[in-house]
């Protein structure tokens, strides 16, 4: 297959950058989008140019780590990671956008890769249950309802790729943070400080940069893990709850 | 021990908060608009329950207070639309070459656009049947003619003739073209609104999201089609003026 790829170059995060066009050639379909980038960076190293910089690391869809806008969709056309995409995805010949994640709390660090420590310091503003570890309990020691618990962990399994900010218009981290609360919202270890987290961790996402929540759903189509807006709803419940509720 | 105020950092004015804020600002117009829309297919009960209607509303006890609260509730809908819009600016400062919407509606994608259509309209919409200021109608009766009222218990009681100033500002084309289209504005926006608001209060779960997400379209559309009525019936000539020009 041949691809004509249009990529956002950019030599570090205090100059302009710009749409580079390439070509590739000879791809096959069975070739995932990161190896076909691997493929076009030995390419460019050949010619003596400089290899386009993208994130990756696992490779296998779970930890989150790759990136990149691919044709004005967040991990490109299926809902999965961009390292478990395939070329057989697109048509022959097609014209590839590869952009990075536009959000003023994820600065370009260089050509496709962003900084995406804003959500690591959300998480540390209330992501988290204070406990102090000692040797592990016994299973089902604390009883949670199956529904609960499954409803937890669907929200956990979010793995922090920022998709969702990239495909909202606002570019509004409300997902990413809802995952979190809406996870330690249902499970019974988080209830101690349901109140300060999701206050704390909304601030926070707001003093990062991140835009506001329009409701325009974008963001769970763009998942990877197919997190649901619905934890936004929880998100705003216990935002509301915590606001009325005691202050200490 | 720390205590959860001193561990986790809060500020005043949360952008969830500033939207739970629209939610319920939005959620008060959206009764007002109701109201309004109801109240006015009165005009098709005919002249005299439409004037009463007009003249009670005009002499109601809590006038004032009803239109400084309304007006309220709305100023502070676009001001924290203005702090939002603001902040979801500034959050994407460089935009994508390549842009693609996954699923959301173009009516949630527009809602400013549809909210300064409707504040232009209220506008207007104030001028002409408020303060009487445009659209002088081609007639002698005018905005402010008055009425014999006929039916009992208010016979002989003189009232405005609202019923006429409808039916003669409808009759020009244009008018009535510039009120079907608002309504189509006003219909976006609470396609999108009229649903968005139950997530923003945290109504919405599994089970409950389909139901709730189809009250912004079904809402969207009885107010059109309600609204639209009137100036379409004048135009057909279903409604007709009481007294002649
Ligand atoms: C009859 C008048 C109006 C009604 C019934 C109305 C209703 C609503 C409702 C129900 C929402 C949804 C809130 C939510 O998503 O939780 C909303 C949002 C919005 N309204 Fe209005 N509105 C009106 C006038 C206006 C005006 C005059 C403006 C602007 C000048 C405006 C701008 C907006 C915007 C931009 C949003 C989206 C806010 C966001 O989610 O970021 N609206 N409106
Ligand atoms: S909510 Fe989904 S899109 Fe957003 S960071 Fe988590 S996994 Fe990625
Ligand atoms: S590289 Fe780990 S999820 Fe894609």
């Amino acid at each position: 297959m041949h691809f004509t790829l249009k990529i956002w170059r950019q030599e570090n995060a205090d100059v302009a950058g710009g749409i580079q066009t390439y070509e590739v050639d000879d791809i096959s379909g069975d070739t995932s989008f990161l190896e076909m980038l691997d493929i076009l960076n030995d390419q460019l190293e050949s010619d003596g140019g400089l290899p386009v910089a993208f994130d990756h690391d696992c490779r296998e869809g779970i930890c989150g780590t790759c990136s990149l806008m691919i044709n004005g969709t967040p991990h490109g056309p299926e809902t999965t990671t961009t390292c478990q995409l395939h070329m057989r995805s697109f048509q022959d010949g097609d014209t590839i956008f590869i952009e990075p994640w536009r959000a003023a709390a994820f600065p370009v660090v260089r050509d496709l890769v962003v900084d995406r420590s804003a959500f690591d310091r959300i998480i540390r503003a209330g992501g988290f249950v204070s406990i102090d570890t000692g040797s592990a309990q016994d299973a089902n020691n604390t009883p949670i309802p199956k529904d609960d618990a499954d409803y937890a962990f669907d929200a956990a399994t979010c793995i922090g790729c920022g998709a969702c900010v990239a495909a909202c218009k606002n570019a509004s981290a409300m997902l990413f943070v809802s995952a979190k609360v809406s996870h330690l919202a249902h499970v019974p270890q988080g209830d101690a400080e349901r109140r300060g987290r999701v206050l704390s961790m909304v601030d926070t996402m707001d003093a990062e940069g991140f835009g506001s929540c329009t409701n325009y759903t974008d963001c769970e189509a763009a998942c990877p893990k197919a997190i649901s807006t619905d934890h936004i709803a929880v998100l705003n419940r216990e935002f509301i709850r915590a606001k009325i509720g005691r202050t200490t | 021990m720390v205590s959860q105020n001193q561990l986790f950092r809060t500020g005043p004015l949360a952008s969830v908060l500033a939207k739970i804020g629209v939610a319920i600002t939005g959620g008060g117009l959206i009764l007002f608009v109701l109201a309004h829309m109801f109240g006015n297919l009165q005009v098709f009960l005919g002249p005299d329950t439409f004037n009463l209607y007009a003249y009670k509303m005009q002499h109601m006890v809590l006038l004032w207070p009803a239109r400084i609260g309304l007006l309220a509730i709305f100023v502070a809908h676009m001001g924290l639309v203005f702090l939002l819009t603001r902040q979801n600016s500034v959050a994407r400062p460089v935009g994508y070459a390549s842009y693609e919407p996954i699923q959301s509606t173009v009516a949630s994608r527009y809602m400013l656009q549809t909210g300064v259509v409707i504040l232009l309209f209220v506008v207007y919409h104030l001028l002409h049947f408020t303060l009487h200021r445009v659209h002088y109608p081609d007639s002698t009766v005018g905005f402010a003619a008055q009425i014999e009222y006929q039916t009992p218990p208010y016979v002989g009681q003189q009232m405005h003739n609202a019923y006429d100033m409808v039916v003669y500002s409808f009759q020009q084309p244009v008018v009535a073209l510039v009120y079907v289209l608002a309504q189509l504005f006003l219909a976006a926006h609470l396609w999108h609104g009229g649903q968005s608001l139950f997530q923003t209060i945290g109504m919405k779960n599994e089970n409950r999201r389909a139901l709730l997400t189809r009250v912004g379209p079904l809402l969207a559309m009885v107010v059109l089609i309600g609204n639209c009525s009137i100036p379409i019936a004048v135009l057909l000539n279903i409604l007709q003026a009481s007294s002649t020009a």
